[in-house]
């Protein structure tokens, strides 16, 4: 389980004329995934999905707020190197180091992870296995195909058997096999009793995908349930409108306002 | 399966080191410029110099020189005037000097002609007898200080006027009677014998050259590794990845530094393997050529060898550690490549030590990052060990190593850095129309900016100096402003903006005047320290300036070197630079840099410090008021007291003998240092805008 309590982060940005401007990306987030669920993190460009889940990873250090992740033992990790032990973290930008087969690099990420190097290998043969490695997993990285670098990407987020896999658009730009890989995955990752955190702007990928939905927009969350719910708080049939409307009444409150 | 709590810092460090070791070791960039480089560098350099020297020494055999007489006015003056005596001289074969000279007959008339035509290459004119002169005869050479065959020729001539001086004497001598006229003429014999060793002489040759070769080298190979440990990462996307993992900051650069400083390490080594086969073959050509002259044991060299290898691994640690903390701020080999030329001059810059010749090299020295490596190298070479200098050379690369790696640390703490998508890019290669322009200038192209300038200063300025002088200087200025204008056209910059073309109040006039003042006598102070330190430096400097000057009037000196620097290094330092500076760094960090590369640019290792610090306090000024007229008004009265100084040094010295004496004791220097800095302070306190200024400003 990972817990996020009032979750903030600043940023200051150079504008014109030398103004500094600091700007809220997230603003007081408090969410929630349980074991065995798939949260659904929606929200238009520039909504702060990707400093939420990079904060959530500890890549950015929040300027307020709290993550815990609870393990499967039930420990309540806090401290950054604990929560990147128990995580799997796969963006758009985390990319492979290509000089290295796949074999060489998580083996390399094993020994990071603090494994010995009888737990590696044991763990590499189960990963060829699962994800059908076996006929590139020698190969020199840069030589694959974007479907087998994708899956040597899954590979790098399952080696350390994390709790709570973080998944940052991870199927933006993929043909569908390739992202099938990628859903195939977090469905049999939930069914193992993980938690998976997921942000998408593919709505019909997201439907039926996961259990809960959290839609942000401007660093806040603007609702909150699973998509039947969603659907039915906004009065749509298919959670593209559900979204539109959603943001829509958002810029209408926000218009208000001023 | 996992247990993090059992996982030492030092596995996650070996883990990271071997990731990065593996990683660079694929790389053909990095083993290229760690091998290659190194093991090709040296023989190739000494190959080149052997072909150049061979080149040279049969083209020069190969000449003769054309020369011709002009006699037809002399007559015998008090001494006797033989012109068949000297052209026998003058056309003698039989000699033991390697080249002749070849008499044209050629109508007197016609002389200076045929040396403007080149068909001569010097000619002498011996003028009847000048009674002004004791009766002699007056020998003129005729020649083109211009062309390199008339001036050999002219030094030839005057080595054989030398042997008729001597005849002359002799044939009078004898004639009055004396017996053995070479005794009169040489009373003393003048003998020399080096006694120093052979290892040294060869090793004051190699002290001067090989510090910045293998610094550069060193540097190189660092770079390279460097670049690929940070720009790198994030060019290819996998910094993220990397930040995912479960490694504090600190393990992660502590990882990568010792892999790059692997790197740098083993370029080090293989620079110095390299060199000494060289040197051994070198030496045995030699030996085998010229039996007599070279004795080496090299045996005597491995005590110096050892000490030359444990600082130089200390200097690859330290110049893995700064090259790092450069290349952090690129986001690609493309941008990382653009800072390379500028670490490149600084570090070449401060290994040039080694040609300043007796520089005494002490703990101060020793203390002072790249100069210190260079200075024991070159000492080393000459078998002079000071173990308490080998020490803090020593130390001083692992503690500033130290500085550098916590910097490092800091600079991966920054998200900014980390995921930063700021514009930093370089503009000049784009195309001009793509270009949306405004404001102030990137980074990047700043830094490409002075560099080029610095680039067209040490290529062209030097050439145009030497030949026209005052007028090459006032060339050198041009192409100064010349190259900051053609950028800021290029990339359709704001020219108000990035030159801070704002009108001054009043009342900062006064301040920067005051501010002024009071830096004068600090840099005076600086100066005269540090004139004793290095007293050769500041004669160097000097004499530089008086051929400038080459007796140029007042006011055209005043204009070159007051007005046009004032213009022209303003525009490209206070304007372009640090406008670019300004809006990137802090501005501590942008106003230190700013006072850095104006001080660099000086190209000399005492004026480093000097105009280092002027270019701090301008930047500052700048900063405050965003007036470039007033730096300009404070670096025209910095030149013109200097100008002054020159041609009525007298009557400085009348009004202020304080400023104007060739040294200080450490009281006055102690006034000097107060009143400098209370001036300083008051001016720069008059120099501050109001809130609402600063506000209208932006």
């Amino acid at each position: 389980m990972i817990q996020a309590k009032n979750l903030t982060k600043t940023f200051t940005r150079t504008e014109k004329k030398k103004k500094r401007v600091s700007f809220r990306a997230v603003d007081d987030i408090s969410i929630e995934a349980c074991d065995g669920e798939i949260l659904g993190v929606l929200g238009p460009n520039g909504a702060g999905k990707t400093t939420l889940l990079r904060m959530l990873g500890k890549l950015m250090r929040p300027t307020g707020g709290t993550v815990t992740i609870t393990d499967a033992a039930g420990r309540e990790l806090t401290q950054e190197v604990e929560i990147k032990q128990s995580i799997g973290y796969l963006s758009g930008n985390t990319k492979l180091y290509k000089r290295f087969s796949a074999r060489e690099m998580l083996s390399m990420l094993g020994e990071i992870y603090g494994m010995t190097r009888q737990e590696t290998e044991e763990r590499i043969a189960r990963i060829i296995d699962i994800l059908n490695l076996g006929a590139f997993v020698d190969n020199r990285i840069e030589r694959l195909s974007t479907g087998q670098t994708q899956r040597v990407s899954i590979a790098r987020c399952l080696l350390h058997s994390p709790q709570v896999y973080i998944f940052d658009e991870p199927t933006l730009g993929l043909d569908i096999i390739s992202s099938r890989s990628i859903i195939d995955f977090m469905k049999q990752e939930k069914e193992n009793g993980k938690t998976v955190l997921y942000s998408t702007h593919y709505m019909e990928e997201a439907e039926f995908l996961c259990d809960r939905i959290v839609m942000i927009y401007q660093g806040r969350v603007v609702a909150k349930g699973s998509p039947d719910e969603l659907k039915e708080q906004t009065r749509t049939t298919n959670l593209r409108e559900t979204f539109l409307k959603l943001i829509e009444d958002e810029a209408d409150i926000q218009g208000g306002k001023r | 399966m996992r247990n993090p709590a059992g996982t030492t810092k030092m596995t996650k460090i070996k883990a990271i080191y071997k990731k990065e070791m593996l990683d660079l070791l694929r790389d053909k960039k990095t083993l290229i410029m760690m091998v290659v480089v190194p093991l090709l560098l040296y023989p190739l350099i000494m190959m080149g110099s052997m072909l150049f020297g061979s080149a040279i020494a049969s083209s020069m055999q190969s000449d003769e020189y054309h020369i011709a007489v002009v006699d037809d006015a002399a007559d015998s003056g008090i001494n006797g005037y033989d012109g068949a005596a000297l052209r026998k001289l003058l056309a003698d074969t039989e000699d033991e000097l390697e080249y002749h000279l070849i008499i044209e007959e050629i109508p007197s008339g016609e002389c200076a002609g045929a040396l403007g035509a080149e068909t001569i290459d010097a000619y002498i004119e011996v003028a009847a007898p000048d009674a002004a002169d004791d009766g002699r005869n007056v020998l003129t050479i005729y020649y083109l200080s211009s062309k390199s065959a008339s001036e050999t020729a002219a030094d030839m001539i005057a080595d054989k006027l030398e042997l008729y001086k001597k005849q002359t004497s002799r044939q009078i001598l004898t004639a009055l009677g004396v017996e053995n006229p070479d005794v009169l003429l040489e009373p003393v014999t003048v003998a020399f014998d080096d006694q120093s060793a052979n290892e040294e002489r060869v090793g004051r040759l190699l002290g001067m050259m090989l510090p910045m070769l293998m610094v550069t080298s060193i540097l190189m190979g660092a770079f390279y590794a460097a670049v690929d440990a940070t720009a790198g990462e994030k060019e290819r996307g996998t910094l993220e990845t990397l930040l995912t993992l479960p490694v504090g900051n600190d393990e992660l650069i502590t990882g990568k530094f010792f892999a790059v400083s692997t790197v740098a390490v083993a370029s080090a080594v293989l620079n110095l393997v390299s060199m000494l086969l060289m040197s051994i073959y070198f030496y045995a050509v030699i030996q085998t050529e010229d039996a007599q002259k070279l004795h080496i044991n090299l045996t005597d060299f491995i005590p110096a060898l050892l000490i030359v290898l444990l600082c130089t691994v200390a200097f690859a640690l330290f110049i893995s550690a700064v090259t790092m903390c450069v290349t952090t701020f690129a986001r690609s080999f493309k941008e990382a490549n653009n800072y390379a030329t500028p670490l490149m001059l600084v570090v070449m810059f401060a290994s040039f030590v080694t040609f300043v010749p007796n520089i005494e090299f002490t703990g101060l020295l020793a203390a002072m990052p790249v100069v210190n490596i260079s200075l024991l190298i070159s000492s080393i070479l000459v078998f002079e060990y000071d173990f308490s200098v080998i020490m803090i050379v020593l130390a001083t690369n692992i503690v500033y190593a130290a500085i550098a790696i916590l910097l490092l640390i800091r600079l991966y703490d920054s998200e900014e850095m980390m995921f930063g998508e700021g514009d930093t890019s370089i503009q000049i290669f784009t195309s001009r129309k793509e270009i949306r322009g405004g404001g102030v200038p990137t980074m990047s192209d700043a830094v490409l900016v002075v560099a080029t300038a610095l680039l067209l200063l040490l290529y062209v300025g030097s050439v145009v100096q030497a030949k026209f002088m005052l007028w090459g200087l006032f060339i050198t200025q041009l192409l100064i402003i010349g190259v900051p204008l053609l950028a800021v056209w290029y990339t359709k910059r704001d020219v108000r903006e990035t030159f801070s073309l704002r009108l001054p109040k009043p009342v900062w006039v006064l301040g920067a005047v005051l501010a002024e003042t009071g830096c004068y006598m600090l840099v005076l102070v600086v100066s005269l320290v540090l004139g004793r330190l290095f007293p050769q430096d500041i004669q160097t400097v000097n004499e530089t300036m008086d051929h400038i000057l080459g007796g140029a009037g007042f006011v055209p000196a005043l204009l070159v070197i007051a007005l046009a620097p004032a213009v022209c290094e303003e525009a490209l330092f206070r304007g372009y630079f640090f406008s670019a500076a300004e809006k990137r760094l802090r501005p501590a960090a942008a106003i230190l840099i700013g006072g850095a590369v104006f001080g660099i640019y000086h190209l000399s290792f005492v004026k480093f410090f000097t105009t280092g610090i002027l270019g701090i306090l301008f930047c500052y000024v700048v900063y405050r008021t965003k007036s470039i007229l007033l730096t300009s008004l404070m670096h025209f009265l910095n030149n013109a007291v200097s100008v002054v100084a020159i041609f009525y040094p007298e009557r400085m010295q009348r009004l202020l003998p304080v400023l104007f004496q060739e040294s200080l004791d450490v009281g006055e220097a102690l006034v000097l240092v107060i009143a400098g800095t209370v001036c300083m302070a008051g001016g720069l306190f008059l120099c501050t805008r109001t809130s609402k200024e600063r506000m209208s400003a932006g």
